[in-house]
């Protein structure tokens, strides 16, 4: 059930009103079954998946905070409590490997035994990846982890915990959530509160907006370009490139504000998991605000027990560079992704590399660090970088994005931006228009945003006509872009 | 409670406009919509009978009945009820429909192409879209789909879009919405609407394409849920006394029938008939290639021989008188026409049309008994004076008096007077070929004037 389908818009507001119907009790255990729906609405068979990761994860922090509570001697505690943590991720990453990178192996396999002359010829397994496997997977993890080091107590009310792992807001492309955040919140029951309603509703409103209107508008444009990249060349692709930056953002940041509206008209606070990230100024500054919930995770469950950047400096490049490639295979089971996150590994210890120079560069020609012009360039220079890794993320095969690279740097085209060259991309003039429209409304947006205003307190604030002209604004643009709906969001293949 | 409300009333002044395009969508159909959709709408119309008319002949069927079957020349009392894309299903509908509101016809022919015997490519982007049946008779359908589990109408989505559709909310109505601009496409759906009332629900392809597509049939076979609908069609026609005809419908010479597929169609209406004694099934012979716009629609070339063919076998069903009504029809067919043997084939057709030919080539009566020459059709040289030479008259062999009000009038100059009390001066000779001017005797216009020139040794249409 996608949230931008008909089934979604029948199905929240009827699990919204039985759930501030019911009595506080009840209400979890409706959530759970309305998360269980929601999920088996995909595939009915892979809510086993889900159950039997909630429930190896439940009984294993159980027992990881009993080994802890009830041994006396540290040391076995220590040793008992490792045993147990590492057979459980192991049992889950186990579910994750065979169901999303088994025939990824097998490929490497078979590749690297060629290479020796040896033909494997093992038929590839046909399975249909689970929707959301990554995000529920490493929710779990996240929990166990946080229970092994004892940052959190372990959850005894199964159905609680249940939920917490399947709440439907977030269970298929996240946030991926922490226990002190999500499971805290679920043990009081919520009542209905208008205010808190009216802005979970108005937080849909606007993902609905970035997803409907800029994204799938923008994936047209990227699909008819990068289906046939061949028959493009230079600003073509460049164009592309850049519609691509824009329509994952949108796409991604749009389930993820759907998400979090639709958990707020339910009273539950998820996590942000963008902030502006265009505006970052540096690589490093674009991943604490890209995909936040996500970064976050490996940044406490792999880079910082890899030893962080406590350490020599070859061993925190090391620790960057295989959080980052992990981090990209996470993303998918193809050498795209590992090498999508291989170059954002390299950009950072890049950037970190020529930190000094820079500084020392700054400082003879005086440059204002603060200056307008200067963070703008800053700016403009982590989107290119950002937006070349994309490259690799979305074509198909590395040849194809190593074609589209390389072709992107013939900009001997750039003059169809005069004329109607633009429109002979996938989008036409009425829908290239609408987007306009669209993007500007996403840069004031983030640019009130940035400036610290909160851009739904400002327009409560204002007069009704004004308000209201926005929202039906809003909703026509939507209508207008219904014709366009009905494609998947790009971060549940993860 | 007051604040809930309040709220309440605040989240749908939100979603007005939302609101209001489905109003609007629901009420102005022929603003936006496509072509094909008022044709629905028409055929709706006529099954609830709000034309005021009843008829004794109905054909039902698809596309490739729409196309074959010419109403205007079939009888005064013919409509043509087939809608493109649909199948048995719809069909049905269709008759129970007509029914409700009309008298039963005597006789029914119902064609369809294989294709539709087998899935349904159209359910949901023109049925559905139309809105050509109630929200009850389209539930009915997915009912029976699911039960059939025929996956070209019955999906997991299908309930919401049911509701998409009968609430006509934006989802499904956008883009014709945004297509059809504000009410820009209303006067063009009112024009086309013009000419299923004029052709009697034929509206599909009124013109010439010459590509047939050739096909090799390999094997005959009928899905569950059409074969269901086929025989509740079947037996609603024998509850009500309804002749029924079941007609296969003229396929291309070029394409070709296994033994397998023979055997299957045969062995499948042989099983009709024995439960429906009454019915005649007919496997009409192959026609030319070149009366077909692709691998089974009839031209409308291949449209008239047909139907002539088809009023012959069947003289029973059909008069053999012309209202007003079937021959506005049929001067349509004149204007469209762009051969000159097709068009002497419309004369042969309809005896209430005359043609006054002027020939510049000189040898027209001989060309005309060697090409042109049909039974119905007498061809009468003027015999004018020099000066306004090479003028004859096709009409109607029984009715040779019709139209004799011709003469020479001034340089070049051919007064005709057609019979509505109007005189035309006509000039033909300025091209070199034959010039031709169809008059409808019965209302005594001028229904148009066709040009062909002589080029290799053909007579072909000018501009």
């Amino acid at each position: 059930m996608l949230f931008n389908s008909g089934e979604f818009l029948i199905f929240f507001p009827l699990v919204v009103l039985a759930y501030y119907v019911l009595p506080g009790k009840l209400k979890n255990s409706w959530l759970l079954i309305a998360s269980y729906y929601f999920y088996m609405s995909w595939n009915a068979e892979y809510a086993l998946l889900l159950l039997t990761s909630t429930l190896v994860t439940y009984a294993g922090a159980l027992l990881l905070e009993r080994i802890r509570q009830k041994d006396e001697d540290p040391g076995h505690a220590g040793h008992l409590s490792r045993v147990v943590l590492t057979a459980v991720l192991a049992a889950n990453l186990a579910i994750l490997f065979y169901f999303k990178y088994f025939n990824f192996a097998l490929d490497i396999a078979e590749n690297t035994a060629h290479l020796f002359g040896i033909e494997l010829n093992i038929q590839p397994f046909d399975i249909l990846l689970p929707v959301g496997i990554s995000f529920y997977i490493f929710q779990a993890l996240g929990y166990l982890i946080d229970v092994y080091r004892g940052d959190t107590r372990a959850e005894r009310n199964l159905l609680k915990y249940a939920l917490f792992v399947s709440f439907f807001p977030q269970l298929v492309a996240g946030p991926i959530e922490r226990s002190g955040n999500l499971l805290r919140q679920l043990d009081t029951p919520k009542k209905f509160d208008i205010p808190g309603v009216r802005d979970g509703l108005l937080i849909m409103l606007w993902g609905y907006f970035l997803k409907l209107v800029i994204a799938d508008r923008c994936a047209v444009l990227v699909n008819t370009v990068y289906d046939a990249y061949e028959d493009y060349r230079g600003f073509q692709l460049v164009l592309a490139n850049v519609f691509f930056a824009i329509q994952i953002y949108c796409d991604f940041m749009g389930y993820s504000t759907i998400a979090k509206g639709a958990a707020k008209v339910l009273g539950i606070r998820l996590m942000d998991n963008f902030e502006q990230p265009y505006f970052a100024e540096s690589v490093r500054e674009f991943w604490r605000r890209w995909h936040i919930s996500l970064s976050t995770w490996f940044r406490d469950y792999v880079y910082i027990p890899l030893g962080g950047s406590r350490c020599s400096r070859l061993k925190k490049y090391r620790n960057v560079f295989v959080t980052f490639a992990v981090s990209g295979l996470w993303h998918g089971a193809s050498m795209n992704f590992v090498l999508w996150g291989v170059i954002h590994g390299l950009y950072q210890i890049a950037e970190d590399l020529l930190s000094p120079v820079r500084a020392k560069l700054s400082a003879r020609f005086q440059v204002d660090d603060t200056s307008f012009s200067w963070r703008f360039f800053r700016i403009l220079k982590t989107f290119v970088l950002v937006d070349i890794a994309w490259i690799f993320f979305r074509a198909r095969s590395l040849h194809s994005a190593l074609y589209i690279l390389r072709s992107s740097f013939d900009l001997s085209n750039i003059g169809m931006l005069l004329n109607d060259g633009i429109y002979e991309l996938g989008l036409n003039t009425r829908n290239m228009n609408l987007l306009v429209i669209a993007l500007a409304a996403l840069v004031t947006a983030g640019c009130m945003r940035k400036r610290g205003v909160d851009v739904r307190k400002w327009l409560s604030g204002q007069n009704l006509a004004f308000r209201y002209m926005i929202y039906w604004g809003a909703v026509i643009m939507i209508i207008l872009s219904l014709d366009l709906s009905g494609m998947e969001f790009i971060y549940f293949q993860f | 409670m007051k604040n809930k409300i309040i709220f309440l009333i605040k989240c749908i002044m939100v979603m007005l406009p939302f609101i209001l395009i489905s109003l609007y969508a629901r009420m102005n159909m022929m603003g936006y919509t496509d072509e094909e959709a008022p044709y629905y709408l028409w055929n709706r119309e006529v099954c609830q009978n709000k034309t005021g008319h009843s008829y004794d002949v109905l054909i039902l069927g698809d596309s490739e009945a729409n196309t074959a079957y010419l109403p205007e020349v079939l009888s005064d009392s013919c409509v043509n009820l087939s809608l493109g894309g649909t199948t048995p299903m719809e069909n049905y509908y269709t008759l129970k429909e007509y029914l409700k509101y009309n008298d039963a016809p005597k006789a029914v022919f119902i064609s369809f192409m294989d294709f539709h015997f087998q899935t349904s490519d159209c359910y949901w982007i023109r049925t559905m879209y139309s809105h050509r049946y109630s929200a009850c008779d389209n539930w009915e359908m997915l009912q029976e789909a699911r039960r059939h589990d025929e996956s070209s109408i019955w999906s997991e989505s299908a309930y919401l879009d049911w509701i998409s559709y009968e609430l006509f909310l934006p989802d499904k109505y956008i883009a014709s919405l945004s297509n059809g601009g504000f009410n820009q496409r209303l006067e063009g759906n009112t024009g086309t609407r013009y000419f299923y009332d004029i052709h009697d629900g034929r509206y599909i392809d009124r013109t010439v394409k010459e590509a047939p597509i050739i096909v090799d049939y390999h094997s005959f076979f009928v899905n569950p849920l059409f074969d269901d609908y086929y025989r509740k069609l079947l037996a609603l026609c024998a509850e009500n006394g309804i002749h029924v005809h079941l007609v296969k419908l003229p396929l291309p010479a070029s394409d070709t029938f296994s033994e397998e597929y023979v055997q299957g169609f045969e062995q499948y209406f042989e099983a009709v008939k024995e439960a429906f004694p009454g019915v005649t099934v007919d496997w009409w012979d192959s026609y030319e290639d070149r009366l077909f716009t692709d691998s089974c629609h009839l031209n409308i070339h291949g449209a008239l021989r047909f139907t002539r063919e088809l009023k012959e076998k069947y003289s029973e069903d059909f008069n053999n008188t012309y209202s007003g009504h079937q021959l506005a029809g049929m001067d349509d067919y004149f204007s469209i026409e762009n051969h000159l043997d097709e068009l002497i084939n419309w004369l042969d057709a309809c005896p209430d049309y005359a043609a006054v030919v002027c020939d510049t080539v000189g040898d027209f009566p001989d060309r005309y008994e060697r090409d042109y020459k049909r039974p119905n059709v007498a061809l009468t040289d003027c015999a004018f004076s020099d000066r306004a030479a090479g003028i004859y008259v096709l009409e109607d062999t029984a009715d040779r008096a019709a139209f004799d009000q011709i003469f020479p009038d001034g340089d070049e100059l051919i007064s005709i007077y057609p019979g509505d009390g109007t005189c035309y001066n006509w000039n033909p000779y300025g091209i070199h070929g034959v010039n031709v001017l169809v008059i409808n005797t019965s209302s005594g216009e001028i229904v148009c004037e066709k040009k062909f020139l002589y080029i290799n040794d053909e007579f072909v249409l000018q501009g």
